[in-house]
């Protein structure tokens, strides 16, 4: 018998695990061990519940835990014979490629033309940023600023740092 | 997420690297806030999704190449054709038919790769024709019949 957590502690925890495994599903893409690992997190929560401090960020250790898991699978997953690439270009490979366009489009939506447009000659096309500023007419310093605030736009930060 | 964060994530990007390659920045991302590992995982996911190419067309040449590729391998796996270490064709090219007065056959497959694609047929052990030229798409046809 574990140790108890403070009340509610389980149905706490439950309540974080879709966060947990959107977290997961992000980092891994789409790999058969999210559902384990989520699960990895909901059972060592549990069973440290009894040192869990009223005052911490419970999504905070949860996610940190899932952070560990996911690397540890991930390194396991390259480290594995047979092993030929790492994700996510492996994880890639098993989305379709309508999830894939979909993926995609929703995360550029937050994006202005300009920005889509930098990030997508970098990273799809494989153009320097210097190709780039070039091709557009832009010092490259303001092609990398706006590759760089693209970048924090797809995940959601939408400030300056 | 702190800028200085943000500079080591865009370093590793800017490099075409994936940060979780990076010991140092592993180990900041594990101490990052619950909503900073939330967007980087967003981020990378996004910039993952955007690296890779274009999909093919669900029935285009790319799976009719696999296919083709496939079944000609086994068509010759199973007549037999070819030496250990030496390719399929090699056999066909130097060596007399494998079942002379047995079986007579046709293979012909395409490969395709950066708008070129080559057109082999193998006819009775032998390699009847190569040649480059644009196809559309990936085919396999074969025959075959016994001796009377």
């Amino acid at each position: 018998m574990e140790p108890r957590g403070p009340e509610g502690f389980p149905e706490r925890v439950a309540g974080q695990l879709p966060r947990v495994r959107a977290f997961l599903a992000k980092l891994l893409g789409p790999d058969d061990a999210v559902e384990d690992l989520t699960q990895e997190v909901w059972v060592r929560a549990i069973r440290s519940q009894g040192s869990f401090r009223e005052n911490g960020s419970l999504p905070g250790w949860l996610l940190r835990t899932a952070f560990r898991l996911a690397l540890d699978h991930r390194d396991r997953r390259a480290r594995a014979p047979g092993a030929l690439e790492t994700e996510p270009a492996a994880a890639g490979a098993r989305a379709s490629a309508a999830e894939v366009r979909e993926e995609l489009a929703r995360a550029l939506e937050p994006l202005s033309s300009v920005e889509r447009d930098v990030l997508l000659r970098f990273h799809q096309r494989g153009e320097s940023i210097r190709e780039i500023a070039r091709a557009l007419g832009l010092p490259e310093g303001t092609v990398k600023s706006y590759l760089h605030r693209a970048r924090r736009r797809l995940g959601g930060v939408q400030e300056e740092p | 997420m702190s800028g200085a964060l943000w500079d080591r994530l865009h370093e590793a990007w800017d490099r075409r690297a994936d940060p979780l390659d990076d010991p140092a920045l592993r180990a900041a991302l594990e101490g990052a806030d619950p909503a900073d590992l939330e967007a980087f995982a967003r981020a990378r996911a996004a910039l993952g999704a955007a690296a890779r190419p274009p999909a093919a067309p669900a029935h285009g040449p790319r799976r009719g190449l696999l296919f083709a590729t496939a079944a000609a391998a086994a068509l010759l796996i199973a007549l037999g054709i070819g030496e250990k270490g030496s390719g399929p064709f090699s056999a066909a090219e130097k060596g007399p038919d494998p079942f002379p007065q047995v079986l007579r056959y046709r293979i012909e497959y395409s490969t395709k790769g950066l708008g070129r694609s080559e057109t082999t047929v193998i006819e009775n052990g032998r390699v009847f024709r190569s040649r480059t030229h644009a196809v559309a798409d990936a085919r396999i046809e074969w025959s075959e019949r016994r001796s009377e």
